[in-house]
């Protein structure tokens, strides 16, 4: 499955449910049984929430194998993600859906060893200007999820109502069930460029 | 690099029977250190294997309703 598949099913779902007059948000659980079921690598995503201690990040992902020797490549994959325990439900909603968007990394993104795990925890803690491909994967992950969340028709539906101040940044935050803290990027112009990216040149 | 990033970097990778592929952390922009990432990967998957945390089987769908 393409990530641009997974946008059209969550583009549909909303559109769907706001034409009968529901809740306009789609269930990341939703996105990733979709995703379970058009990607033949992958058998299932277990989401799990986590104690919280001081400074922990927010969450992460991890896939895993089942494999008879290391010389065999695993069939089946399972792709682990944990969330803090103590966020609210939209901040839970973004960072499960931002960890489940790792399943579309590229291979030269992802971490696939102890040298570039050390390397990738090292960026994330240092910030050098010369990143990996698997850092840059993290910023990439967060425009995915924005976008699947809020797609773009309902997106510019949004913006429009923001710009007249006919909607605060809160009711924009609660139709789409995301954080406050996200609406910024949702209503920029980077957004356009994350959905050309992404979607139209994707 | 400390002791707890390094052990996680040498065993997330080697365990027989059971591979890893990729990892990823939603990390606190300026905030998180290698060492808390490792941290935080190692209490997390041994609350998992413990029982301590159980699977949030339906997670948002309740938002369907």
């Amino acid at each position: 499955m393409e990530f641009k598949d997974l946008y059209s099913f969550a583009e549909d779902a909303i559109t769907e449910r706001e034409k009968s007059g529901k809740k306009t948000a789609v269930p990341v659980r939703n996105l990733a049984d979709e995703i379970i079921q058009k990607t033949i690598w992958l058998e299932s995503v277990n989401i799990y929430p986590v104690d919280h201690h001081k400074n922990d990040p927010f969450g992460h992902y991890e896939c895993h194998g089942n494999q008879e020797s290391h010389w065999e490549e695993a069939d089946a994959w399972t792709a682990l993600i944990t969330y803090n325990n103590t966020l609210n439900i939209c901040e839970k909603r973004f960072v499960v859906c931002k960890e489940l968007m790792h399943v579309f990394d590229k291979e030269q993104s992802q971490v696939r060893n102890g040298d570039q795990y050390k390397i990738l925890v090292t960026e994330i803690e240092l910030r050098p200007i010369n990143q990996s491909e698997q850092y840059i994967s993290e910023n990439t992950a967060q425009w995915m999820a924005l976008l699947v969340l809020c797609p773009k028709i309902h997106r510019d539906k949004m913006v429009a109502l923001a710009e007249n101040d006919t909607i605060s940044f809160f009711e924009v935050a609660l139709k789409f069930r995301i954080p406050e803290s996200v609406v910024q990027s949702l209503i920029s112009e980077y957004y356009d460029s994350a959905y050309d990216l992404l979607i139209q040149n994707g | 690099m400390t002791e707890n990033t390094e052990r996680v970097a040498r065993d997330l990778f080697s365990t027989v029977g059971r591979t890893t592929r990729n990892i990823k952390f939603y990390f606190r922009r300026g905030d998180n250190t290698a060492e808390q990432l490792s941290d935080y990967r190692t209490r997390a998957i041994a609350q998992i294997v413990n029982g301590m945390a159980d699977e949030d089987v339906d997670f948002d769908r309740h938002l369907l309703d």
